[in-house]
């Protein structure tokens, strides 16, 4: 064996390392830039998802935040309020209890029929472009069924069903805002657990032609606004709207629309609540 | 053979002009009832000015213009207003609109339908005469044409050029209007050059219309002076020849900036047909309230060059040329590269629809994976990589998309008609646009609430 | 219930040329080009591209199946490949490897970077590479049948130089069915100084620092009397095709034109390096075979049907323009310089890899605006 090649080979790879070695040892001393390691901390208890939810620039861009400039701690709603708690202890405060949000459809579909066959790309944005006819089903307010919600959620929570209507998963849903903001027809709402009652569809159409073209369509009728003893539900431009600061969730109007347009989701939500509660109880002892 | 002026880039999709390019222009019945949309053009729509069962008179003004970019709406008959309600327009939008019940009488309107001299009238008079009746442009853009003659403080224009090229395949209507009608579209360009004080006019026609050619410039030859030169171009045969900013560059070599209007560089381009509409609004005291319409397509048995009234439901013209309704699978208003597919019979004819296709193909967008093979690049008129756009559009990246000048293309559908991947091309980027669109109009918002 | 109308986006008309048609073109256009490998090599030159066109397209069913992705067989793509990766092999290889060239092609060079449209390679190429690395003996064997139509392997006639009608007229009067020479090409780079004295009819050989070349071998090979692989040997039926692709408008001049010049004014310039008994010498500048390098070889088939490949060439005009040349330039210093008497494949690969970058580079100058830019992406 050729010992003196040898030797030069590893002399020199040996000095190269060396001398590398010192520049990036200097490198990292001289160039030194402090971070806050709260930063990091906060940065692993989010979720990592990047859905925009809180309204920063991704997850770090937010634990940037509550770090620097003191934003509040309780806007990740996919990480719901055990990320909350936990930012709070790093950063040695006290938040709220954040209650769970959830998406939903305003829109049963309701076998409504079509007007015209549709070939092109299977985007509902794209079914809106003017001159596209504004999806194929005769109702223009409701869901034009191409997915794009289920596309869009970074959680997997919204599937299509047979009918080519969005089903949310609650037990996968952060509430995280994107299906609304994809929706062309604004349709997805994001609202707490504890409000559980919700008219399920936004035609303006009038009442007749609801009553034509859908089962599941508001049709005017007035029967909620005359049912409700809180004067919390009016039908405004041929369509129930509920007024929230007035509304008790009686659930009262839910029993007289005949086309079953307004919802009470109590009970669902309610057995999903202990559910999560007793797991949460057999999870600490 | 010498070369044609053009521009570059550009396809060769073969132009079904046979089909209607011989029937001379015939009007069209008058339907018992017209539905009037009040946006027909691009800006503002106009507000109603009549009530139900008013009595109104052919070329009343029943829709009055709301700012400067929009246009006044005219009553096409005489009649009763029946009702006022909603429907649905050739640009793809759901407007507000008038029912007329017609009388059968179609008495005009006072001062209306009596002839003029404009020889005198000034540049701003003619400009004022065709706001008034409502002029917008006819090849489809349905650009209000008062605007496009009334260029801001510093602008001056020194070339108008009349597009009487048609290059979208199917559309006979411009063609049949040059042949049978070309003084009143010379005159009607003379008029336009007067009001924004140019001396030069230049009326461009596609090579594949010979005869067209040869009767424009006999006209202009005849009607030419020293201080209105006027002269027809002939350009080479290809789509979209017809495009503003193609013709410009085809005749005058000049590029219109991005994101500029042609008043930029000294141009202004009108179609043939609102050319013939300026005459009769100025020689004739005639708003706009009829069009011509190409109407045909495959399953169309009679196919005609129809004078229909605006307001006319575009199922009367077709079933008046006698179309195949089981055949036809699609209805296209406009030509078959740009035009919008419909499927409300009822709908109204609207001041910008120059054809209306009944079509037995149904093209399916059963598409592939891009191949890369390069066909839209050379075709785009806008130079720009539409292969690049659509696979951006498929991944829904489309805010990448601006940077890729999405907001450049003049969605021509050059680039999906050349497309062996039967890519949806233009689709992806009306998409792209719409949502970018949206984007910046959420930015302002953004910046106004700080 | 009224008529249900169709609504599509814009525009309603759409070319008739679809992927299915660009590629059936391709194979028409291939086709004179293995009418004479059956009539130059008989049955077996096509029993090998039926193996690999068969290999090519159940290879892409079952990727496709495999990647639940819609299958896409009927577009013809994975038939081309196969036809392509058949043409570059040598007629007598043995039925293994066009079987593994086709996988290798389809499976790991097209679906592995996610099909049609996706790859940054030719398949074929790739193909033919990773055949070239993995049977070098089967891949240059150097054996042809001696006979037209003949292809029994009984007793074999060894001669390197040579025309094409001397060798098989050695062979005939020597009673063997099969000779083992060099292609044009490998002659081209073994080139001696033969001092003038030349005793094969047809040799190519040096003299005076300059490569002596008869015009009557160059004519053999442009019409295909010669040796090499299936879909290579006629430079007319190649031409043929080539020139069939041109007029249909399925390929455009850009590449074929760029590349072709290239190499014929390169190999006309540079010196090419030859033994004259003693030493490596080198022949004079400006006097080169330019035409031996364009006709031998595959040089039309690079030029016409692999350069011109839609997916791995550049979009632009110009890019194309640059891609030939570059394509070119590779191709000529491979072969006068490289360790490989013939430089299509690897030059267009190695161009491949680069047409990103020349797309980049070549960006048209959007309409109304001073200049193009590539975006980061």
């Amino acid at each position: 064996m050729d010992w003196k090649a040898l030797s030069i080979a590893l002399g020199s790879m040996a000095g190269i390392g060396a001398v590398l070695g010192i520049v990036l040892a200097w490198g990292s001393k001289r160039f030194f830039v402090k971070v806050d390691e709260r930063v990091e901390q906060v940065e692993a208890i989010l979720p990592g998802v990047n859905c925009g939810a809180c309204g920063f620039p991704g997850c770090s861009g937010y634990a940037e935040a509550i770090v620097t400039s003191e934003a509040t701690m309780t806007l990740c709603s996919p990480g719901g309020a055990e990320c909350a708690h936990d930012i709070a202890r790093i950063m040695g405060a006290e938040v709220e209890a954040v209650e769970p949000k959830y998406a939903l459809t305003a829109c049963q579909g309701g076998n409504v029929p079509n007007r015209f066959d549709y070939s092109g790309v299977h985007d509902c944005r794209a079914a809106v472009v003017p001159g596209m006819g504004g999806g194929i089903k005769h109702c223009t307010y409701g869901c034009i069924g191409y997915g794009t919600c289920a596309r869009a959620c970074p959680f997997g929570a919204i599937t299509m069903n047979d009918k080519q209507m969005p089903v949310i998963d609650e037990e996968k849903c952060t509430g995280c805002g994107r299906c609304v903001e994809v929706c062309p027809r604004d349709l997805n709402r994001i609202d707490r657990e504890s409000r559980t009652v919700f008219v399920l569809c936004t035609s303006h159409d009038k009442g007749a032609v609801t009553n034509k073209i859908c089962d599941h369509g508001c049709i005017a009728c007035k029967k909620c606004e005359q049912e409700c003893p809180f004067d919390a539900i009016h039908v405004i431009d041929n369509l129930a709207v509920i007024d929230y600061e007035k509304c008790k969730l009686c659930g009262k109007c839910v029993d007289v629309c005949p086309k079953g347009v307004i919802v009470n989701l109590r009970k669902e939500r309610r057995a999903r609540k202990q559910a999560r509660e007793t797991a949460a109880k057999e999870a600490t002892t | 053979m010498a070369f044609l002026k053009t521009f570059k880039g550009g396809v060769h999709p073969p132009d079904h002009k046979q089909l209607s390019k011989d029937a001379a222009i015939t009007e069209a019945m008058v339907p018992e009832l017209l539905t009037v949309p009040m946006a027909q053009h691009i800006g503002k729509p106009a507000q109603p000015v009549v009530k139900v069962t008013d009595e109104v008179k052919r070329g009343q003004v029943i829709g009055e213009s709301q700012g400067f970019v929009s246009a006044n709406v005219h009553s096409p008959v005489s009649g009763k207003v029946k009702r006022i309600t909603e429907c649905n327009t050739p640009l793809g939008t759901k407007t507000q609109a008038i029912l007329i019940e017609n009388d059968g009488q179609d008495t005009w309107a006072e001062g209306c339908n009596v002839e003029s001299n404009p020889e005198n009238l000034t540049p701003k008079e003619i400009r004022s005469r065709i706001a008034d009746a409502g002029i917008v442009g006819m090849g489809g853009a349905t650009f209000p044409t008062h605007v496009k003659l009334s260029p801001p403080e510093g602008k001056t224009i020194d070339t108008v050029l009349l597009n009487g090229v048609e290059c979208e395949p199917y559309l006979t209507s411009d063609y049949r209007l040059m042949l049978e009608s070309p003084d009143t579209i010379v005159k009607g360009l003379q008029l336009v050059m007067r009001a924004v004080n140019c001396n030069n006019g230049y009326i461009g026609v596609e090579a594949n219309k010979p005869d067209a050619f040869k009767i424009m410039e006999k006209t202009c030859k005849e009607l030419s002076s020293s201080d209105a030169r006027l002269a027809a171009v002939m350009l080479e045969v290809k789509y979209p020849q017809g495009g503003e900013k193609q013709l410009i560059e085809a005749v005058l070599n000049r590029e219109v900036p991005s994101g500029r209007l042609p008043m930029d560089i000294g141009a202004l381009v009108q179609n043939v047909g609102s050319s013939h509409a300026i005459y009769q609004a100025c020689y004739l005291n005639r708003p706009l309230t009829e069009r011509i319409v190409a109407v045909t397509g495959e399953a169309v048995a009679e196919p005609a060059n129809l004078l229909a009234r605006i307001g006319t439901p575009i199922g009367d013209l077709l079933r008046h040329c006698r179309f195949d309704e089981e055949k036809a699978v699609k209805l296209i208003c406009g030509g078959p590269m740009m035009g919008l597919a419909h499927f409300d019979l009822e709908m109204p004819v609207n001041k910008g629809m120059s054809g209306l296709l009944a079509l037995t193909d149904a093209s399916d967008w059963d598409f592939r994976h891009c191949i890369r093979c390069g066909r839209c690049v050379d075709g785009c008129a806008a130079h720009l990589l539409p292969s690049e756009l659509s696979i951006i559009g498929e991944s829904g990246r489309f805010l990448d998309a601006e940077e890729a000048n999405v907001m450049d293309c003049i969605e021509c559908g050059a680039c999906t008609y050349v497309c062996p991947a039967r890519r949806p091309i233009v689709q992806w980027i009306k998409l792209a646009k719409q949502e970018i669109m949206k984007e910046r109009l959420r930015k302002a918002e953004q910046a106004k609430a700080v | 219930m009224a008529k249900q109308f169709v609504i599509t986006p814009s525009p309603h008309l759409k070319t008739k040329e679809d992927i299915g048609a660009i590629m059936r073109a391709v194979c028409l256009a291939l086709a004179p080009a293995f009418i004479f490998a059956l009539y130059r090599f008989g049955y077996w030159s096509i029993a090998v591209t039926a193996i690999a066109v068969v290999t090519a397209v159940v290879t892409e069913a079952i990727c496709q199946r495999l990647r639940h992705v819609p299958y896409t067989v009927d577009d013809y793509s994975a038939v081309v490949t196969g036809l392509l990766l058949a043409a570059v092999l040598p007629p007598n290889v043995a039925w293994y490897v066009p079987f593994v060239g086709s996988i290798v092609a389809i499976g790991i060079a097209k679906h592995c970077f996610g099909g049609l449209g996706c790859n940054i390679w030719n398949p074929a190429l790739m193909g033919r590479a990773f055949l070239q690395a993995a049977f070098p003996t089967e891949i240059n064997s150097g054996t042809w049948p001696a006979a037209k139509g003949e292809s029994l392997l009984t007793s074999i006639y060894t001669n390197i130089n040579g025309s094409f009608d001397f060798l098989v007229e050695s062979a005939k009067q020597v009673g063997a069915d099969v000779i083992t020479s060099a292609t044009p090409l490998e002659q081209l780079t073994r080139v001696v100084d033969v001092a003038g004295k030349v005793e094969i009819p047809g040799a190519i050989y040096v003299q005076n620092g300059v490569i002596q070349v008869s015009n009557s071998q160059i004519f053999d090979v442009f019409m295909g009397n010669t040796f090499g692989c299936i879909g290579e040997i006629s430079a007319l039926a190649l031409l043929l095709g080539g020139i069939y692709l041109l007029g249909k408008k399925i390929i455009t001049w850009h590449i074929p034109f760029a590349y072709i010049a290239t190499v014929a004014l390169l190999g006309w310039i540079l010196p090419a390096p030859y033994s004259n008994g003693e030493a490596t010498a080198y022949t004079a500048w400006f006097t080169g075979p330019w035409l031996m390098h364009v006709v031998g070889g595959g040089l039309f088939i690079g030029a016409f049907f692999m350069a011109t490949d839609m997916v791995t060439s550049p979009m632009s005009r110009l890019g194309k323009l640059l891609f030939g040349c570059g394509c070119g330039l590779l191709t000529i210093v491979i072969r006068i310089y490289g360790g490989y008497p013939e430089g299509v494949c690897y030059s267009i690969l190695l161009m491949n890899t680069v047409v990103p970058m020349i797309d980049c580079w070549t960006r048209p100058r959007v309409y109304g605006t001073a200049k193009a830019s590539c975006p980061k992406h």
